[in-house]
């Protein structure tokens, strides 16, 4: 019983405003959600799509970078980025930069061309992720339009010391080294981590490895204070990362070498007035620098170099009134300033966005798991002016432990800085020129007194200014929680307008294009996903999850129902009619996805074990989602005729198996053996993002000292 | 029973429609062709610097449709030729290109779905531009920037008046040597398989 009632003192300190709910004394055991309502909401009563994962999964997962924790979950996978810089995840059939990285609730930056690395984040000081399916822009503004992942950090409940080490496949070493301080209700948390890889090369062949060696420092630091109604907390980052690459430039082998800085501050200020006011104040800055040189292979010729400076601060003030005992409004006023300067943008002035913002909900609960949640939140920003996102959701009681809950809302994404101020020139590739639209009509201007411009392809001058990519989406799902069994089966459909594409508007002298960005596409993303999670035993938990995802370009299925899409007959490359159903859809998205998980993790035993198997269908790589150089790139293209159809070439499907098996027998080590990716799964020529096989080891030595066990927390977190 | 007899009159009314189609056609069938491998200035080779071709005659390469043969360079400013190919580039014997009448309209569909050719519409080679579009999926192909490949555009079929007013419906179906079903770029580029169905009685049947 003791340890039952630290756990409700952990999580009520946690989340202010959840010691209110008279609930809380039966329901304390289940995780409690942050995201959706930015105060504690136990999982079950949410009336959005939700995905939680704890840390004590995470832990028995055995990874130490966020990226593979999150390609195990259901609904995501992680793709490559367009551009073949990396890759990220895609959230229920959206691509990477649609999904809102947040970690503590605040924004990551550095989206390197639409692309955040997520493997700048240990995971180390992390408490639990927490990942919201469907649009949030209705509390979170621009990019949450395909949901939000939301990354919590521990709180020190310890006077702790904690080191640790992982030594996996690839010279790979990740050094953690955390000294936690607690009393009463103040905390703080100071980490210092290093993460150093070899990388690793699946096509020796070609020049350069796959990915190449690169080496990051972290410290983080984190205190909390608490002086009678007040709460107040600062946390801060500093990351370093030094890359090596080899990569053919303009096919001239280079040697490069890459920077990446960032650091952030988050000073925040809870004041609970009185029962019916709380009062939050936060303050976030953040700065990322990114800079690279090529230089050409044995020699100090420069051959390439490129430079990207971003940085974001943003103000937000958040009241919440608890009106009664039903009902509560949560509203909030913020300013965002961004400013991003790099050479790619042709000059080195700096390039502002500012973005001014209000936002509210109202949530009225009549009993327990019977809600209704109506919010907005506008956006002023000086580029592309003001967009309102509303969003209303349910959740209501069917029968016994059966719940109903669905949404209906708006979701947005304004144009980036890329789409806005862009001035490339490719000088190898034909010399093809690609503009933003705010340096358009200058640069067009100043290419025809030169007398580069041969003709124009397109009139721009009556073009509506760009505009925010906007989506509807409706979510729907039923769900069931018992003590031993949960599950949940959910319908979604997103219907996103406005998508902004490159398109060539003028043609120079030397006969290459001109092109610039416009509002042009529309998509619909639809499917179906479900999850079964059973308790088997106090000993064995079983989770099992599926994605069923039909991404399609509206456009497109407008130009097959009209009969004017085609294919080429394989032997006589005869043109063929193709029928609707003849589309497969977007590329890169597999219709089909499944995961297996089962965890061991016995109550009184040290021993803890995991296999997980997760699964994607056939899909299609597209236009510019090759990035492997050189002749041995995918292609699913067939007949040139710009879409995915069912007789063109596809990435068969396939599963990753993983393991893992822990020990706590010599305390205070833990130790832990795994291997990712157990049959040694590639696919180089079209998933280079996926290494093979990778067998680990992780060594961690944590000392405790306080009134508080651990222990407690850790129960209350099992996995589900 | 209205509605039958209805359905009954449009069948018959259907029939006869196209029973006139038939025989208001022309008099003699078209001949259909395919040509493989028409060299379309394809050089000596590659830059590998800038995938460039490389030794390059900048010379057009003329065909005629009712010979189905290449017609010599030194026949440019005759009505020997009807179509001429460099590279991507895909010219006319009309305006600016040649003293002929040729022209060309660009129709998405199947090349049987063309049965008749227009009379009117035909567009030649003026000052403002090609008839057939230059660029990748504004003409006749795709360019796939990943792979580096030019796919000619599936059921992009080219309706022509040759250079002395007769009709052709053709579709290119490779730019590559010896057309093959999924090229890369590392196979000779600029060779041009297509295949034509040309109407040499002065008729517009194509069928």
């Amino acid at each position: 019983m003791k340890i039952y009632v630290i756990g409700l003192y952990l999580i009520a300190f946690a989340i202010p405003g959840i010691g209110q709910s008279d609930t809380m004394f039966t329901k304390v055991l289940e995780p409690v959600f942050v995201t959706g309502h930015r105060d504690g909401r136990r999982l079950s009563t949410l009336s959005t799509a939700a995905l939680f994962i704890p840390q004590e999964q995470i832990k028995i997962m055995g990874s130490v970078r966020l990226q593979q924790v999150l390609a195990e979950q259901n609904g995501i996978q992680i793709v490559p980025q367009v551009n073949g810089l990396g890759s990220g995840i895609q959230l229920q059939g959206f691509n990477p930069d649609y999904t809102m990285i947040l970690l503590d609730g605040e924004p990551l930056i550095g989206r390197n061309t639409g692309l955040l690395d997520l493997n700048r984040l240990s995971i180390n000081p992390i408490k639990q992720i927490e990942i919201v399916k469907g649009p949030s822009s209705s509390l979170y503004g621009s990019e949450a339009l395909a949901g939000v992942v939301n990354i919590i950090t521990q709180r020190s409940d310890d006077n702790q010391l904690k080191a640790s080490l992982k030594l996996s496949s690839h010279q790979t070493s990740d050094i953690n080294l955390s000294a936690g301080y607690a009393h009463e209700r103040d905390n703080a948390l100071f980490q210092i981590s290093r993460f150093a890889t070899n990388g690793y090369d699946l096509s020796p062949a070609s020049y350069g490895q796959t990915v190449s060696p690169h080496q990051q420092w972290s410290l983080f630091g984190k205190m909390n204070k608490a002086v009678g109604k007040h709460d107040l907390s600062l946390s801060t980052q500093y990351f370093i990362e030094d890359q090596q690459s080899q990569y053919l430039v303009n096919q001239v082998a280079t040697q490069g070498t890459g920077k990446i800085q960032n650091w952030m501050i988050n000073p925040v200020w809870k004041w609970r007035l009185n029962t019916h006011l709380h009062s939050t104040l936060r303050a976030y800055y953040t700065h990322y620098d990114a800079t690279a040189t090529y230089l050409k292979d044995q020699s100090t010729e420069l051959v390439s170099s490129d430079d990207f400076h971003q940085s974001f601060a943003r103000l937000e003030w958040n009241p919440k009134f608890m009106i009664s005992e039903h009902q509560t409004i949560l509203a909030g006023a913020g300013a965002v300033n961004e400013e991003v300067n790099t050479i790619r943008y042709g000059s080195n002035a700096p390039r502002y966005q500012y973005t001014r913002y209000a936002f509210a909900q109202y949530t009225f609960t009549r009993r327990e798991n019977q809600e209704i949640n109506a919010g907005f939140r506008y956006d002023r920003n000086n580029v592309y002016g003001g967009q309102l996102s509303p969003k209303l959701s349910f959740i209501t009681p069917l029968i016994k432990s059966i719940r109903w809950n669905g949404s209906i809302g708006t979701g947005f994404k304004s144009p980036d800085f890329r789409q806005l101020y862009l001035d490339f020139a490719n000088a190898a590739a034909g010399g093809y020129i690609v503009l933003g639209r705010e340096v358009l009509n200058d640069k067009l201007t100043l290419l025809d007194h030169q007398g580069q411009i041969g003709s124009y392809l397109k009139d721009i001058s009556h073009e509506a200014p760009i505009k925010p990519e906007r989506s509807v989406s409706l979510n729907t799902s039923v769900k069931a929680y018992t003590p031993a069994m949960n599950w949940e089966v959910g319908l979604f459909y997103n219907r996103v307008s406005e998508l902004i594409e490159t398109e060539p508007i003028a043609q120079l002298n030397s006969g290459s294009n001109i092109y610039s960005y416009f509002n042009i596409n529309m998509v619909k993303i639809q499917g179906l996903d479900a999850q079964w999670n059973w308790k088997i035993n106090d000993d064995l938990r079983l989770q099992t999850g599926y994605q069923l995802l039909y991404a399609q370009d509206l456009n497109e299925l407008k130009l097959l129902h009209d009969g004017l899409k085609f294919r080429r007959d394989p032997v006589t490359l005869a043109s063929i009619r193709l029928k609707p159903s003849d589309y497969f859809g977007l590329s890169d998205r597999s219709r089909h996805s499944a995961q297996i998980k089962l965890f061991y993790q016995p109550v009184e035993s040290p021993f803890n074990a995991s296999v997980r198997v997760q699964y994607r269908s056939r899909f299609g790589l597209g236009g510019n989602s090759g990035l492997v150089q050189g002749g041995d790139v995918f292609v699913s293209e067939r007949s040139g005729n710009d879409i995915l159809d069912k007789y063109d070439a596809f990435v068969r499907g396939y599963a990753l198996t993983h393991i893992s098996a822990g020990w706590s027998g010599f305390k205070p080590f833990d130790l832990q053996l795994g291997v990712e990716n157990l049959f040694n799964k590639t696919i180089p020529n079209a998933l280079p993002s996926l290494p093979g096989r990778i067998i680990y080891f992780n060594a961690s030595y944590s000392i405790a000292k306080g009134a508080r066990s651990s222990k407690a927390n850790l129960n209350n977190n099992k996995i589900f | 029973m209205k509605q039958i007899i209805f359905i009954f009159t449009l069948l018959i009314t259907i029939s006869i429609v196209s029973c006139k189609k038939d025989s208001t056609g022309g008099s003699t069938a078209p001949i259909a062709k395919t040509i493989t491998n028409l060299a379309a200035d394809p050089g000596t080779g590659v830059d590998p610097q800038t995938g460039q071709a490389l030794g390059t005659t900048n010379r057009f390469t003329f065909f005629n449709f009712s010979t189905g043969t290449i017609v010599p360079n030194t026949d440019s400013a005759t009505t020997k030729w009807d179509i001429g190919f460099r590279g991507t580039s895909i010219i006319f014997n009309s305006g600016i290109s040649g003293p002929g009448n040729a022209g060309v309209i660009i129709q998405n569909a199947v090349l049987d779905d063309i049965t008749t050719a227009p009379t009117i519409g035909y567009i030649n080679d003026n000052a403002s531009g090609f008839a057939l579009p230059v660029g990748s999926g504004k003409g006749w192909y795709t360019y796939d920037g990943a792979a580096m490949v030019i796919r000619p555009t599936a059921g992009k079929i080219l309706i022509v008046r040759t250079a002395d007013g007769k009709y052709a419906k053709m579709e290119i179906i490779s730019y590559y040597k010896d057309a093959p079903a999924s090229p890369t770029f590392m196979i000779p580029a600029r060779y041009y398989t297509f295949r034509y169905v040309y109407q040499g009685d002065g008729s517009t049947n194509l069928k």
